[in-house]
């Protein structure tokens, strides 16, 4: 009756808890949160949507917000554990509150009135709405002590031109927390690079975050209007996509700087200045970039987009070949600083080229070194009469001129033997088994390796001392052998149940007691007499355990058989009966023997006994 | 003891409490793994096209393998693994470093992971080289170093069960090459139990840690008002070992022995407790 009481008691308890926690789980709750609603164009703000209830949330699509630039910063649950005790009834109570809360980073694109429109998000397979909000977005204006510059390198140029696009940051107070915000970066019309310039070793550079990289700005002094100011300063590499005028919109540079000074008292320094620090959105100035196309008027056929001025070099290897032997064919194109996009013509459609070479319709794309580019083909002779790799031009737009130019190469001079055997069609293609002379396989270093996706990855390893709780059946096992081995070291060093495996172990502890006596004689001060009587004692005991006799009536007569069935020679046994025979007569007949005569039997006896104990089998 | 028998009861309904509390189910776990590992194929088709959406991804990816972490309790080399690439795919080299260090205590001698970490420490801007010393453990101890807790002690349970079998053997036959093997057997148990015991009481990588922000200002002391250590910042991915805490302070020593006090919001360690 008492046992059913106590489980009743714990069925109670367990339904009390679970109540407590399951009633958590029912009140979701879904909130919208902003930063703050007044802000300036450019000016980002963090955006939160807090879940209650639940940490089971998929991610909410936030598509919607086209007035403002998203950046997802994580989310993240919120899960408390509270534990109560109510005084009245003394029960202990457990309240676990469950939540998730996402969080974004916005970025106005304009001025006015905003609304930051309703979010559905899913939690635990239901879905619920957040509330829209509503932000006031104000234009942002020019302070006297701040301001911020953007310059083109030229307002117009052609489509893939280079253009070199200069942001400055003039300040002449102390600011903290800055913070650029350029929207066009990721203007899909244009690409950016980063400008790689020479550093002038005497300025200071400054790690930035821009966008979605990392700038490094040069900090330093420049004057404006006449006026001094500390600036900031870095520069990307516009690239346009596209034609027409491009109006980039106003970028801005958010930071908390210095507007003035209060006194405060300081203990040890009296009255100082201490400055007082606002917030301030500084918009840049107006750019505008006209893009033009290429003229489609002498355009090569072979044409590849080069906007610039460039060169190009080729180089060739092995320079003597076999008919349909690959031959590597190098080309280092040479321009503008930033190559990413630069490309060679098809090397198909050079005729010059494609009469004398079977040239593959697939190419690497370039690696880019420094400011080169290399591309490189693999082609093949198709007869021997080919003397040389010819010329190849490159077409590109020179901007500097306004017309389509080359870039050539020399031509290489190529020794072409007749096929080694006979080519295929397999071989012409670029299809067949790599040739003796193909390149060996590098290992290339760059890069990360393919992530893990077995169901390994979500199975937990112990770590530590860890290991040995997670083992308990090895530590089990082995303790377990070890315990056997010194059962049977105890049951055969107290012959307990008469193992024949008894006799191993005693006859061992004889042997060493045996030479011990036996090594012991020459310092000995007992009579010829005792000596002789211990050494016969202790070999009877040895020979004992070894024959599994009782040793204290042994005689030779009673070992001698049983010694030579142990594979032990006839000379030895004469030897151990040789040992009985003395060893009885001095202990038997004292005087037969002097004292130097017992060291000697002793010194053989070791002999002898050792010899025993190795061959006995 | 049946007075005591409600107080256990209860002691276990918290107990269960808290465990449902901190871990995920394995359905939720599997779904977790799941999605991540979509978020971060998701990534890898982004990455040529639209990088800002994949590093987007990835961190949505790394977010996802991170909560099976905290909140799965699922601790192993392949998973610290999974989020250092994520982080290293969006650029962040410091939580990059600081998960290939996570994954190298299960697996040190991954080749994979031993690819990726070298090439995520090449990247980081602070090149500072090993005191020589570690350098020279390092190679003398290698088996210590290269092989994971776990297989050592394997290895030492094989040995040391060996090691009785042969003592056993040997009672009744006197065998030359059970002899050898004995004594085989009993020095590599001695080697790996000492190694383990290393491993055991010094817990190398306790107070191991990396440096997880763009760029921090290393000082000479706990606060602001101490001189930096040293000409330039500390980036990103700088590895050490903490000597001690003081409120929001760390005081640390670089891989080569300096030490300088870093705040504490700048690195994290790579024992999650």
């Amino acid at each position: 009756m008492k046992r059913c009481r106590n489980c009743f008691i714990v069925i109670l308890l367990y339904a009390v808890c679970t109540a407590a926690f399951t009633q958590s789980d029912r009140q979701i709750r879904v909130e919208a949160a902003v930063e703050k609603t007044r802000v300036f164009t450019g000016e980002s703000f963090v955006y939160q949507i807090q879940v209650q209830g639940s940490d089971k949330v998929e991610a909410p699509d936030v598509s919607a917000f086209t007035d403002f630039d998203v950046t997802f910063l994580g989310g993240d649950s919120r899960n408390t554990t509270m534990i109560s005790q109510d005084l009245n009834t003394g029960k202990v109570i457990q309240n676990i509150k469950y939540g998730y809360v996402c969080q974004y980073r916005l970025t106005p694109k304009r001025a006015g009135t905003l609304i930051i429109p309703e979010v559905m998000v899913t939690v635990a397979g239901k879905n619920y709405m957040t509330r829209a909000i509503q932000i006031t977005v104000s234009e942002p204006e020019e302070v006297g002590d701040y301001k911020f510059r953007i310059n083109l390198s030229k307002n117009k140029c052609y489509v893939g031109e280079q253009v070199k696009m200069t942001f400055t940051w003039y300040f002449s107070q102390n600011v903290r927390n800055v913070e650029f915000n350029i929207s066009f970066l990721s203007d899909s019309r244009m690409s950016f690079e980063t400008a790689v310039e020479k550093k002038d070793p005497n300025a200071k550079y400054y790690t930035i975050p821009v966008g979605n990289k990392q700038v490094e700005a040069m900090y330093g002094s420049g004057s404006l209007g006449g006026k001094s100011y500390n600036i900031l300063t870095f520069s990307e590499i516009l690239i346009p996509g596209s034609i027409g005028t491009i109006n980039f919109p106003k970028a801005t540079v958010s930071f908390e700087g210095v507007s003035g000074y209060r006194k405060v008292r300081d203990f040890f320094m009296g009255e100082v200045n201490q400055p007082v620090y606002s917030r301030y959105v500084i918009p840049s100035n107006a750019a505008a970039l006209s893009v033009r196309d290429v003229p489609s008027a002498g355009r090569p056929f072979t044409y590849s987009g080069l906007v610039g001025r460039y060169t190009v070099s080729a180089a060739a290897a092995p320079l003597e070949v076999s008919v349909g032997d690959p031959v590597t064919l190098t080309l280092t194109l040479k321009g503008p600083a930033y190559l990413k996009d630069a490309d060679i013509p098809d090397l198909n459609k050079i005729t010059s080229l494609t009469k004398d070479f079977k040239i593959p319709s697939e190419m690497a794309s370039g690696k880019i070194t420094g400011n080169t580019k290399v591309f490189t083909q693999t082609i093949r002779a198709l007869h021997d009469e080919v003397k040389q790799i010819p010329v190849i031009e490159i077409p590109y737009f020179n901007t500097a001129s306004g017309k389509y130019e080359f870039a050539r190469t020399q031509a290489i001079p190529l020794k072409v033997n007749p096929a080694r055997d006979k080519v295929t069609i397999m071989d012409l293609k670029g299809e067949a088994a790599p040739s003796e002379m193909g390149r060996e396989v590098e290992v290339w270093k760059e890069g990360i390796a393919h992530n893990y996706e077995d169901m390994d990855v979500i199975i937990n390893r112990p770590l530590g001392a860890a290991v040995i709780a997670a083992n308990p059946a090895l530590i089990v096992v082995s303790l377990l052998l070890m315990l056997g081995y010194v059962a049977l070291v105890v049951i055969f060093k107290f012959k307990l149940f008469g193992l024949a495996g008894g006799s191993a172990v005693s006859s061992k502890k004889y042997h060493s007691g045996l030479l011990k006596v036996l090594k012991s004689v020459p310092d000995s001060k007992q009579t010829t007499e005792e000596i002789c009587g211990a050494i016969l004692e202790k070999l009877r005991q040895y020979l004992g355990s070894k024959l599994n006799l009782n040793w204290q009536s042994i005689v030779f007569k009673d070992v001698e058989g049983a010694l030579m069935e142990h594979a032990l020679d006839e000379d030895l046994v004469k030897k151990i009966g040789l040992l009985f025979k003395d060893c009885e007569s001095v202990h038997y007949a004292p005087g037969l023997f002097k004292r130097s005569d017992v060291d000697e039997l002793a010194l053989n006896a070791i002999g002898t006994i050792n010899l025993v104990e190795r061959n006995f089998k | 003891m049946r007075k005591l028998l409600p107080l256990i009861a209860m002691l276990l309904v918290f107990l269960c409490g808290f465990v449902r509390a901190d871990s995920l189910s394995r359905e939720e776990i599997n779904d977790l793994f799941s999605q991540g590992k979509a978020l971060f194929r998701e990534a890898n088709g982004l990455l040529e096209k639209n990088p800002a959406s994949a590093k987007d991804y990835y961190h949505k990816a790394a977010l996802y393998f991170e909560r099976i972490v905290k909140e799965g309790q699922i601790r192993n080399g392949k998973i610290f693994y999974d989020i250092a690439n994520a982080y290293f795919r969006m650029g962040d080299v410091g939580r990059a470093i600081l998960n290939y260090k996570r994954a190298s205590q299960y697996m040190p001698n991954d080749l994979n992971l031993l690819q990726n970490f070298e090439y995520a420490r090449s990247r980081r801007v602070d090149k500072i080289a090993l005191k020589e010393e570690a350098m020279i453990l390092r190679i003398l101890f290698f088996w210590h170093y290269d092989i994971p807790t776990e297989i050592k002690f394997y290895i030492f349970i094989l040995f040391f069960a060996l090691i009785w079998i042969c003592a056993g053997i040997l009672l009744f036959f006197k065998l030359p090459f059970v002899k050898i093997g004995l004594i085989v057997c009993i020095v590599f148990s001695g080697v790996f139990l000492s190694s383990l015991t290393v491993d055991f009481i010094s817990d190398s990588m306790r107070n191991q840690g990396v440096i997880i922000t763009g760029e921090v200002i290393a000082r000479k002391g706990d606060s602001d008002a101490y001189s930096p250590s040293f000409q330039d910042p500390l980036h990103a991915g700088t590895e050490f070992q903490l000597i001690e805490k003081r409120d929001a302070w760390w005081n640390v020593e670089l891989m080569d022995g300096i030490q300088c006090w870093i705040p504490s919001r700048d690195a994290e360690l790579v024992k999650i407790d």
